[in-house]
């Protein structure tokens, strides 16, 4: 009772001075705001532009982002028998003309997969990101049938890693337990590391900084994925959207997706 | 005797000692806790007016706020600090070149990113809104001092006008 006391009365005393101290802050940040050029201010949009035309097909991208979210590597024997999970793979020989094209989450601006969570586990964040948080989802799944593009996956069972040695993982990135959907965050661990370091060094972002943030866009040899924000008309993400050669995957579907594919019309 | 009076008795002596054992082990589990390596007292370097930042350098610009290293203590400690016993302990530590093993008490659950530089750099949070007020604190802590929810964070977080984005914090 007396440390639930203690809490209560610690907690009032920080909400004061934090509020306090978000006030002033404000202040500040209004005075640094009107001192900022215009993109800034506008809401970011996050995107990708993943050109056709460069792609070596070399699944560097497929590896790396392995590597960085830590996803349970499974071997050749255990991934034939049961369902391996990749946030970003390439298009099975089906696709038609999309064949061997690396699919990360399309991060719609219209994803069916958020209004079908019954939970509230998958949302689209301010910034436009499709994001799932793993406690809150019960595995119900029907967000992997609401993707018509199945970038969505079901841990079917717990990660394990070679050696059951988990140190090799990526601290930034948490594990998903047995029974939770996961799927691409556009790297978001990267976005939120930049920013913050932005702030700390009162920087602004430029867009080199983040054309190759992404561990897929990091790893490609030939540059062929770009990353940046969308809504700033001057990153080299936008301009490349707006290239006569843009296609987006399966434009009936009405999702908009915020990854966007280059390539010549054949 | 009867043998349900022997039976009796061996049920109950086995009751005492079942209790004994359990009582002695509930004593001794303060010692299990885990060791600072110095009886480091808080609350004096607090009262000759330090900050929380000249030890734990990390909090401005780091993620994690660092522990104090043997080279940050002996900056002050070269020379006897004061008249407290246990002080020249860390000259000790100096003299063998064993550096600190301080024990990271407070631990973040492995879904959660939390940054002190966020908190304590872009938010001007002070450090006794989560932890407890140091200044009384007279021995080398030896256990968790915050013991904060989602909503707590939540709470502070909509009065800051700060990020209620799930991705801010959860990973």
């Amino acid at each position: 009772m007396k440390r639930d006391d203690d809490l209560r009365r610690k907690l009032l005393a920080g909400l004061a001075a934090s509020a306090a101290g978000a006030l002033a802050g404000c202040t500040r940040a209004m005075a640094a705001k009107s001192a900022e050029p215009a993109p800034s201010r506008r809401r970011r949009k996050w995107g990708m532009v993943i050109d056709l035309d460069r792609c070596a097909r070399c699944a560097g991208c497929v590896v790396a982002c392995q590597q960085e979210n830590n996803i349970p590597p499974l071997g050749a024997q255990a991934a034939a028998r049961t369902r391996p999970i990749h946030w970003m793979d390439f298009l099975p020989p089906a696709s038609g003309s999309f064949t061997a094209t690396p699919i990360p989450c399309m991060h719609c601006e219209d994803p069916p997969c958020v209004k079908v969570c019954p939970v509230g586990a998958t949302y689209q964040n301010p910034e436009g990101i499709t994001a799932q948080v793993w406690e809150r989802c019960i595995g119900c799944r029907y967000c992997i049938v609401a993707c018509p593009y199945s970038r969505r996956y079901f841990n079917w069972s717990e990660p394990r890693w070679p050696g059951d040695d988990p140190s090799s993982l990526n601290p930034d990135v948490a594990p998903r337990p047995r029974g939770v959907v996961e799927k691409c965050t556009l790297c978001h661990h990267r976005i939120h590391a930049v920013l913050e370091h932005a702030r700390l060094d009162e920087e602004l972002l430029t867009d080199e900084a983040l054309r190759r943030l992404p561990a897929c866009a990091e790893s490609c040899p030939t540059q062929a994925i770009t990353f940046g924000d969308l809504a700033d008309p001057d990153s080299e993400v936008a301009r490349l959207a707006a290239s006569p050669r843009a296609v987006r995957l399966l434009p009936e579907a009405g999702t908009r997706p915020k990854v966007i594919y280059l390539r010549e019309t054949k | 005797m009867s043998y349900a009076r022997r039976s009796l008795r061996t049920v109950l002596l086995i009751a005492v000692v079942i209790l004994f054992v359990g009582m002695v082990g509930a004593r001794r589990a303060p010692a299990t806790s885990p060791r600072q390596p110095l009886p480091m007292s808080h609350k004096r370097h607090l009262d000759k007016q330090m900050k929380c930042r000249a030890c734990h350098q990390g909090v401005e610009g780091e993620a994690m706020a660092s522990f104090p290293t043997l080279a940050d203590c002996m900056d002050c400690h070269k020379t006897p600090q004061g008249q407290e016993p246990a002080e020249p302990e860390v000259r000790v530590f100096a003299a063998r070149g064993q550096e600190l093993s301080w024990v990271l008490l407070n631990r973040l659950p492995g879904h959660v990113y939390f940054s002190h530089a966020a908190h304590v750099t872009l938010g001007r949070v002070k450090c006794e809104a989560c932890h407890r007020d140091m200044s009384k604190v007279d021995q080398a802590p030896i256990e968790a001092d915050v013991h904060l929810d989602m909503s707590a964070c939540v709470a502070c977080h909509r009065d800051g006008n700060a990020s209620l984005d799930c991705l801010a914090c959860h990973k």
